[in-house]
């Protein structure tokens, strides 16, 4: 199996960010999912890996390749991220949005889109489900579909890699189900490579291929979930007491919830 | 078109030549140029406030002005291109003050205030001082087109056509610095670069626009609002559209303010305020998207 990124030696300090000695391996054509408690410098890791961030010490290789080496234009071409749904965004249809992970593509004095640039986005929404919202304005859409509308437009940028900081942070379950299943039968169906900051551990262990969990801005471990996820996994890097039972492919945690004495 | 009539010596012939047709295209070209440097101040600065003011335009064009005026009047006929001078450089200034890995709107608008009150404050200590020669700079810092002619147009048409049109290029990245920092670099953009150029492009507007017209205020800040409001932001129509309604709205004014309180002439800065300011009041009560 080869690998889309490797992190190296992760160096970096600042203030609340941190991370320290970070080695990670990012496999192709993979869903590989980022896990750790709040603080633990997932999404920190996220913008290294993107080239956000320049990290104190380290190197990051994409496809084997060091990321310094690739210009403004071939990274936009490899590797994008969505960042979490924070940034407010103009008023645009979903077309508009979607259109401007066209962006990369665009030469000088070609202000319209090409019949190729349609039919990339017409291909997106249709993989996103969005289709039959093209039109409409992007702030009227309910939250799930404004988050497929943004994968969409990811999508539409055309990279060998996707990187996902929390896309399923703010929605409600079933849109969480329906997000997760959407990336999990684009990445089966065209190979992209997906990496995902995710806080639900189960969905982790139930989609992705492989996982990285971070504690304390350190690699706490990495692995396929299923055999990653264990009682001792979430003693040691979330710092609590539960059991995991399986149903089928599912993992369910159990918390030991202590029994408190008192009250009526 | 009874004017033509007349002839060639016709006396109304002289006045809608020699003064009302430069006056007219000169406040067509400062309100563009100042319609369309806020409109881009507005997205780059992610600052709905955002105006020529905020990147030190007025204050660096007032002090050169003044200076120019009281201090060496005898080169006040240099008075656009010393107070274009100052625009230009304050804005400058002001973003070399912001930067530190990067200048973020935050702080361009922080340093802009710093660098304002400063200059401002030079400029008030010339009036003191000055206070016998203050009068003939008055009218100047209140913005206004009285007397503007073929001179003050043939200056500050190249730079208005040439900034104007520099607009096109800008109307992408600025639409792309909407999606914010972050997403516009992954989008392969060079933020940094752009903003600068941004923000250099609209000083060079407003800088023309002070240069010849002295203070005009609010055209601005309310002009870009105003076509947001009934086109919405994509830039591709905001920047037409605000240079239109910008040219439109200062030759309205300025014919208002020159006939309707006859023989007095007011400023055309003057009247733009007492429009403009309840205008933005209005729109910070109303509910819905100013710039989000």
């Amino acid at each position: 199996m080869t690998n889309a990124i490797e992190a190296s030696g992760i160096q970096l300090n600042r203030g609340h960010f941190r991370l320290e000695d970070v080695h990670i391996s990012i496999p192709a054509g993979q869903l590989t999912a980022i896990v750790g408690p709040n603080g633990s410098g997932k999404s920190t890791l996220l913008r290294i890996l993107v080239r956000l961030l320049q990290p104190d010490q380290g190197q990051v290789s994409v496809h084997g390749r060091p990321a310094a080496k690739y210009s403004l234009r071939e990274w936009s071409h490899t590797i994008t991220m969505l960042p979490q749904l924070k940034e407010s965004l103009p008023q645009l249809t979903v077309r508009e949005l979607v259109a401007y992970g066209r962006a990369p593509y665009k030469k000088r004095f070609q202000p319209l889109q090409s019949a190729e640039d349609q039919a990339i986005l017409d291909q997106v929404m249709q993989w996103t489900g969005i289709s039959m919202y093209a039109d409409r304005m992007f702030h009227t859409l309910s939250g799930g579909e404004q988050q497929r509308a943004r994968i969409a437009m990811a999508l539409a940028q055309q990279t060998d890699i996707v990187l996902l900081d929390e896309p399923t942070t703010f929605l409600d379950i079933a849109h969480q189900f329906e997000v997760m299943d959407m990336l999990h039968r684009i990445n089966r169906e065209t190979g992209l490579t997906i990496v995902m900051v995710l806080h639900d551990l189960q969905q982790a262990a139930a989609y992705c291929d492989y996982m990285i969990a971070l504690r304390q801005g350190r690699l706490a471990a990495s692995g396929h979930p299923m055999e990653l996820l264990n009682d001792d996994f979430i003693r040691n890097i979330y710092g609590m007491n539960a059991t995991i039972q399986f149903e089928g492919k599912y993992p369910v945690i159990l918390p030991e919830i202590p029994h408190h004495s008192g009250g009526r | 078109m009874a004017v033509w009539l007349y002839g060639q010596e016709s006396v109304y012939r002289t006045i809608v030549m020699d003064l009302r047709v430069p006056r007219v295209l000169v406040g067509l070209l400062v309100g563009a140029c100042l319609a369309a440097s806020g409109a881009l101040l507005q997205g780059v600065m992610k600052n709905p406030l955002a105006d020529p003011g905020i990147i030190g335009v007025s204050a660096g064009g007032g002090l050169t002005a003044m200076i120019t005026m009281v201090i060496l009047p005898q080169f006040s006929y240099l008075l656009p291109i010393t107070a274009f001078a100052g625009a230009f450089i304050t804005a400058i200034v002001i973003y070399v003050m912001a930067w530190e890995r990067g200048a973020s709107p935050v702080k361009i608008v922080l340093a802009g205030v710093a660098v304002n009150a400063l200059l401002g404050a030079f400029t008030n200590g010339i009036m003191v001082i000055f206070s016998d020669r203050v009068q003939a700079v008055l009218p100047w810092l209140s913005g206004g087109l009285n007397g503007r002619s073929w001179h003050h147009l043939e200056f500050m048409a190249p730079y208005a056509i040439i900034g104007l049109l520099l607009c096109l290029f800008a109307i992408q990245p600025a639409n792309l610095l909407l999606l914010g920092d972050d997403s516009a670099r992954l989008l392969g953009q060079r933020v940094e670069l752009q903003r600068f150029m941004i923000i250099m492009l609209a000083a060079l507007l407003a800088g023309t626009a002070v240069s010849v017209a002295g203070l005009v205020g609010f055209v601005g800040l309310v002009v870009p609002h105003m076509i947001r409001l009934l086109i919405g932001e994509d830039y591709r129509f905001l920047i037409p559209f605000s240079m239109l309604g910008g040219g439109v709205l200062v030759v309205f004014a300025d014919t208002v303010a020159r006939s309707w309180f006859d023989p007095i002439e007011l400023p055309v800065g003057i009247l733009l305020a007492v429009l403009g300011a309840p205008f933005f009041l209005y729109l910070l009560k109303r509910k819905g998207p100013v710039l989000s």
